[in-house]
């Protein structure tokens, strides 16, 4: 299982003039919970639905499983569950109608009991009988969840899940994105506006901006105050990299800047990275602290959207 | 595929719209039935003055082969509204619902889920069709009896007798089958570039308006056109009350909508195929 789950290359889309996905490529690990941070119109959606077939990309290649998802369309979604935008189910149906009806469409026929056991996963088993028009914006999302899951899934993708949800439905829907992946073993991809959340439940990330990808890395390393992210220009970097992740170091993708590298690490470690790298004669031009990711983020996004969003 | 089909026929019957058109010809059916039964025979008096000299006819006229005859010329151009209600939401409505993009997400192929969705609409239009003709013909020889079919035509009269008339109804409900179909496959056809089902419905009306106008006015530049236009050929039906039917006419014009729904099918297909799912 060393395989990536997704990986996406030079993947491209345009919608008339606008460039909407831009050579975007990034690898979801088995068993990651994939975050996938950008500001509203940044190319989260449109690269998520590409991924799922919805949209059909200009140029670049998305392998699923290893399959391409060109030729395997079918194969790949049989193990793929997904929630986009909105959870928009048939209104005039019941939440039980509605998982055997999609169960059906995922080429399982689900029993009561599996279906019940669904209704139970998101905490929906009381209100199995009743017609969704009568469901609030957080059961409509925890059923369109279960409709994700009702054929067990290896992968989940989840497009801002947690879009018009009250704290509480926030807190549930943050548990259950953890529980996907920890109990259950699944990947899960998982997009937000919001640093917060994504923070909280992804193990790596990638922030995209105007469809281009500006920082992929493990949320460990972009988020965890103990550890000052420094930017290094090196003469040589293709060796640099190659020395440090061999030293145990986690190495972020430096945007649109080849000669330089930028890791988390503490203060007191940044001699020795210092001395290991001169030790193995590659010249060091500059080491310096990089911005916080909140401030990345915040100057991405900086002058279209209040600040506050991202604080709460 | 089968399962597909019972689906999207399940989605169908699940929602109360679909009972509109039910209630709708069931409603105008009855009416006439009620009008015919109160009043039916000054009806008769009056437009057939003329004609109870010189015709010797077996039975009451007034009866319920006749009344369907009636039934069928009046509803015939109305169908076509109930039945796009139906086929230009089947995408449009999905799209406009957002379960579109939930429904593609699915290990299904776009293709066969499309031709589940055209054949449920098939099924749909069917069932309208066989609702229509239980209440317009076995209802209406219930409750008026049978007896010789008289069909005034613009030129001539036709006086068909009682024991003749069945399989032309037959024959009449399965032409409009195939033309109710084509109705359908246009809607459906249009369903797919829209995300609300009123420009389908709309646009599905629009056009069979125009092309009625074109087809019934008698202008020499129109009649030119007549051939090729479905709505032409949708009225066929009328041609198996001839006597003796003129078969060559009506089934060239069966084949010609047949034509018209193998064209709309593949090209929902095409389009479907290769649609940016944005809804």
């Amino acid at each position: 299982m060393n395989m990536p789950v997704i990986e996406v290359r030079n993947l491209t889309k345009k919608f008339d003039d606008i460039v909407a996905v831009d050579e975007l490529s990034f690898t979801v690990n088995a068993a990651d919970v994939y975050g996938f941070l950008g500001q509203n119109g940044a190319g989260k959606s449109t690269t998520l639905r590409m991924l799922l077939s919805l949209i059909f990309p200009d140029h670049g290649d998305m392998h699923i499983f290893g399959m391409d998802l060109k030729h395997n369309r079918r194969e790949i979604l049989q193990q793929t569950g997904a929630v986009i935008e909105r959870p928009d189910l048939y209104k005039y149906l019941t939440a039980y109608e509605t998982l055997s009806v999609f169960s059906t469409m995922s080429g399982i026929r689900a029993d009561r009991k599996r279906i019940m056991s669904q209704l139970e996963l998101v905490g929906l088993t009381d209100r199995a009988e009743g017609k969704v028009r009568t469901f609030s914006q957080g059961m409509k999302q925890r059923l369109g969840i279960a409709v994700a899951l009702i054929h067990d899934p290896r992968l989940v993708i989840l497009d801002e899940p947690t879009n018009g949800l009250d704290p509480q439905g926030i807190a549930d829907m943050r548990n259950l994105i953890l529980h996907l992946s920890r109990e259950m073993g699944k990947t899960v991809l998982v997009s937000s506006h919001l640093l917060s959340e994504i923070e909280q439940v992804a193990t790596r990330m990638l922030i995209i901006d105007k469809g281009r990808k500006m920082v992929e890395g493990s949320v460990e390393a972009l988020c965890r105050p103990a550890l000052k992210r420094v930017e290094i220009d090196l003469a040589d970097p293709v060796r640099a990299k190659e020395i440090l992740t061999k030293a145990g170091y986690d190495i972020e993708t430096a945007p649109g800047n080849h000669s330089r590298l930028v890791l988390g690490i503490r203060e007191e470690e940044v001699p020795v990275v210092n001395r290991l790298l001169v030790q193995n004669d590659i010249d060091v031009i500059s080491i310096r602290p990089a911005n916080s990711l909140e401030e990345y983020f915040l100057s991405l996004t900086a002058g279209k959207q209040h600040v506050e969003a991202y604080k709460y | 595929m089968w399962k597909l089909i019972s689906i999207e026929l399940y989605k169908i019957f699940r929602r109360p719209r679909t009972y509109i058109s039910f209630v709708a010809i069931g409603a105008i059916v009855v009416l006439i039935l009620l009008a015919f039964y109160a009043d039916g025979e000054n009806y008769m008096a009056f437009g057939m003055q003329a004609l109870t000299q010189t015709f010797d006819v077996q039975g009451s006229l007034l009866n319920g082969y006749l009344i369907c005859f009636v039934i069928l010329q009046t509803l015939l151009i109305h169908v076509p509204l109930l039945i796009t209600l139906i086929a230009g939401d089947q995408v449009a409505g999905e799209a406009n619902m957002g379960t579109l993009r939930l429904l593609l997400t699915k290990p299904v192929s776009r293709s066969r889920l499309l031709l589940a969705k055209f054949l449920a609409t098939i099924v749909y239009t069917l069932a309208l069709l066989v609702w229509m003709a239980f209440l317009s013909l076995a209802v209406s020889i219930l409750v008026f009896g049978t007896g010789d079919l008289l069909i005034l035509k613009s030129e001539e009269v036709v006086v068909l007798s009682g024991n003749d008339v069945l399989w032309r109804y037959a024959g009449a409900f399965a032409f409009a089958a195939i033309a109710m179909s084509t109705v359908a496959a246009l809607a459906f056809f249009l369903s797919i570039f829209a995300e609300n089902s009123i420009g389908p419905i709309v646009s599905t009306m629009s056009v069979i308006i125009v092309f009625t106008i074109l087809s019934s006015l008698d202008i020499p530049v129109f009649n030119a056109l007549k051939p090729y236009l479905f709505t032409t050929h949708i009225i066929g039906w009328k041609g198996l009350f001839d006597d003796p039917v003129a078969w060559v006419p009506v089934c060239k014009s069966a084949v010609i909508l047949l034509v018209h729904i193998i064209v709309f099918l593949l090209a929902s297909v095409f389009v479907f195929n290769k649609k940016d799912i944005l809804s």
